[in-house]
């Protein structure tokens, strides 16, 4: 399909000998917001670095395929995977609120980007200061911030002047690690609203990592949940209103506190998260799911279609006849 | 300027008052002074009458201390640290002023050396993690560390020096050459700090070389490169700029004492290859109870490293904005 930015095929990651990710398959449309959940070490964060080749060591791709923009990226080299970074996709990192060089002022970090990426023209008779400047105030920040060094910032600031570093080059596609996880729910809201405003005015798509469920379903176009290195469950937004349909979704959205006018208690998921590095036998949930049979102990669950863009790995969701 | 370093440095100012009153109470409270110490060394072959003369020689009064205080503060503002004795009768300031330039020239370059080599090892070894270097530089740069220094030198000395004849084992310039701005002159001290130079930089290489792969380690792990890679900068900006230019900030700590320590001589070194340094001359006021001699050294090793502790304050305001407030 032409308008098919990010393709994941298969992915499998492992730190070391130890695996991390274990074929993980999806994809992202221009324009779409992917929003990725689960627990920590699920996987989330690793399948996506992976994708970019961006894995802390000693993470490794181990197998799998990724093409962006039809270019496939685990067989570039090194200068071409440079020439992808910042112009072809932006990544705020997880922990964006110490991921500013201390000793650089924003100014000098973002001059640093441009001059990083000579293809990419500048705008014909417009300065280092004035391009600069104009990518502050699309992030909502003062100009004047410029000259201003990370630890002279609040943290919505920093979060807010990673995002224009990110998205210095106009990338199509932007992944955002954890954005909001170190922030305060008044600050994460402005931080929201600003993404969906850059959105529409850039048309990037996204995809947003997180551990906040609620958020994601009024915030994304798709979601995407994993567990122990696997995605369970994938679909659009609209696929998750009733709860979604994998038992560990349901699960997930049963454990969120109950939102104004419902009436019900939160439930909590019994157990504690397998890990990718030592999976349960069949189906890695199934030590913790309420319909387990002996067949989920036994045969590992393939991803079916349950309707259009919608695929769920379980042996007890029957699987749509649409594909 | 900003005020936090005014500030800093004012605690400079008042630390190097402190240390030079004490400099002036320690030998007054000691038992004995310099005077009768003198004076036994000479067995009964001086006149009673002579002790007095020495004793005005030396500066000895029994004014009221804070009148000494004064007098001392004076002719420490003048260079003035009194009459060495063991190199009776010249001044304490002349003799450390000869082993002062020895030891700067040979302790200071060594540790220029070592502080360079290693920081850039270590920052190599760091950013090619697991490679050969990484593997085989440090563990091998312990190893000699761990060697006894002195073992290490008469090692060096035995069979680079005296084995295979390849570099003098004695002495800062040798005996065919006047000391003097000439070529000939040059050309001997540098062979001559070759061999002690080296042992030295060998001893404390393995030590920068770890301190800057740890740091650097750290730092390459940390979300700052992370992101810098993810923008698509080059290889050699972010090992330079994101790298080597945070990793550097503790190791510079740790050269600024190391600088103020160097005036303290090495002593081992010194003795080893009998390198007239400051170490050499610590040794010998030691065992010639010179005290006037002592005092001057422990003064100015002292200010040596609230010195260079405070220039390398001064360095890292200016490196690192977060200092600055």
């Amino acid at each position: 399909m032409a308008d098919v930015l990010l393709e994941i095929t298969d992915l499998r990651v492992r730190y070391g000998a130890v695996p991390a990710v274990d074929g993980v398959s999806l994809t992202v449309r221009r324009g779409e917001v992917l929003g990725l959940v689960g627990e920590s070490g699920s996987g989330k964060s690793t399948a996506l670095l992976g994708a970019l080749r961006l894995l802390p060591f000693p993470g490794r791709i181990a197998g799998g395929q990724v093409r962006l923009e039809g270019h496939d990226l685990l067989a570039l080299d090194a200068a071409g995977m440079r020439r992808v970074w910042g112009e072809r996709v932006g990544l705020v990192p997880q922990g964006a609120l110490s991921a500013l060089n201390p000793v650089l002022t924003l100014e000098a970090s973002l001059a640093e980007t441009f001059a990083a990426h000579p293809d990419v023209p500048a705008p014909a008779g417009v300065s280092l200061r004035e391009r600069g400047a104009a990518l502050l105030r699309r992030v909502g920040l003062d100009p004047a911030n410029l000259r201003a060094f990370p630890h002279q910032l609040s943290g919505g600031m920093r979060q807010r002047a990673a995002l224009a570093l990110a998205l210095a080059l106009d990338p199509p596609l932007l992944v955002l690690d954890e954005p909001t996880t170190a922030l305060d729910v008044v600050v994460e809201r402005e931080l929201l609203r600003r993404l969906v405003q850059l959105r529409d005015e850039a048309g990037f798509a996204m995809v947003f990592i997180t551990h906040d469920l609620a958020l994601l379903r009024e915030f994304a176009t798709h979601i995407g949940v994993f567990y122990a290195g696997e995605l369970v469950e994938v679909g659009p937004v609209a696929a998750f209103a009733d709860g979604g349909a994998h038992p560990y979704t349901r699960g997930l959205l049963a454990a969120l506190p109950p939102g104004p006018g419902e009436d019900r208690v939160p439930v909590s998921i019994p157990g504690h998260a397998a890990s990718a590095a030592a999976p349960p036998s069949g189906c890695r949930f199934h030590p913790r799911c309420p319909l387990a049979t002996a067949r989920c102990a036994a045969e590992a669950p393939i991803r079916a279609h349950r309707g259009p863009d919608h695929a769920v790995a379980c042996h007890a969701v029957p699987s749509g006849a649409a594909r | 300027m900003s005020r936090g370093l005014l500030a800093r440095l004012g605690l400079y100012a008042v630390a190097a008052w402190v240390a030079i009153t004490l400099n002036f109470l320690l030998p007054r409270w000691m038992p004995g002074d310099p005077a009768s110490a003198l004076y036994a060394r000479f067995q009964g072959r001086l006149e009673p009458s002579a002790l007095d003369a020495l004793r005005l020689t030396l500066g000895i009064s029994d004014a009221p201390i804070g009148e000494q205080y004064v007098d001392y503060l004076g002719q420490l503002a003048h260079g003035e640290l009194g009459t060495s004795l063991v190199y009776f009768p010249s001044p304490v300031s002349e003799v450390i002023a000869g082993g002062l330039g020895w030891t700067l020239f040979l302790a200071g370059g060594a540790l220029i050396v070592a502080f360079t080599l290693g920081s850039t090892l270590g920052a190599l070894a760091a950013w090619r993690r697991g490679g050969w270097l990484d593997s085989a530089v440090p563990p091998l740069l312990s190893l000699l560390g761990a060697f006894p220094y002195f073992w290490l030198a008469m090692a060096a000395s035995w069979f680079l020096g005296f084995h295979l004849g390849w570099f003098p084992v004695r002495h800062a310039y040798g005996p065919e050459v006047q000391p003097g701005w000439t070529l000939a002159f040059a050309a001997s001290t540098v062979r001559h700090a070759i061999l002690p130079g080296a042992t030295m930089v060998a001893a404390s290489l393995g030590g920068w070389v770890l301190t800057m792969r740890n740091t650097m380690m750290g730092v390459l792990d940390d979300e700052p490169l992370r992101f810098a890679q993810a923008r698509g900068l080059g290889p050699s900006r972010i090992f330079l700029h994101y790298g080597v230019r945070n990793a550097l900030l503790p190791s510079l700590t740790s050269f600024g004492m190391a600088l103020g320590f160097v005036l303290s001589g090495a002593l081992l070194t010194e003795i080893v290859f009998a390198y007239p340094g400051q170490g050499y001359l610590l040794l010998q006021a030691v065992r010639g109870q010179d005290y006037p001699l002592l005092q001057g050294l422990f003064l100015t090793i002292t200010l040596a490293v609230l010195g260079a502790n405070a220039v390398v304050d001064v360095l890292v305001t200016a490196l690192d904005p977060r200092t600055r407030g």
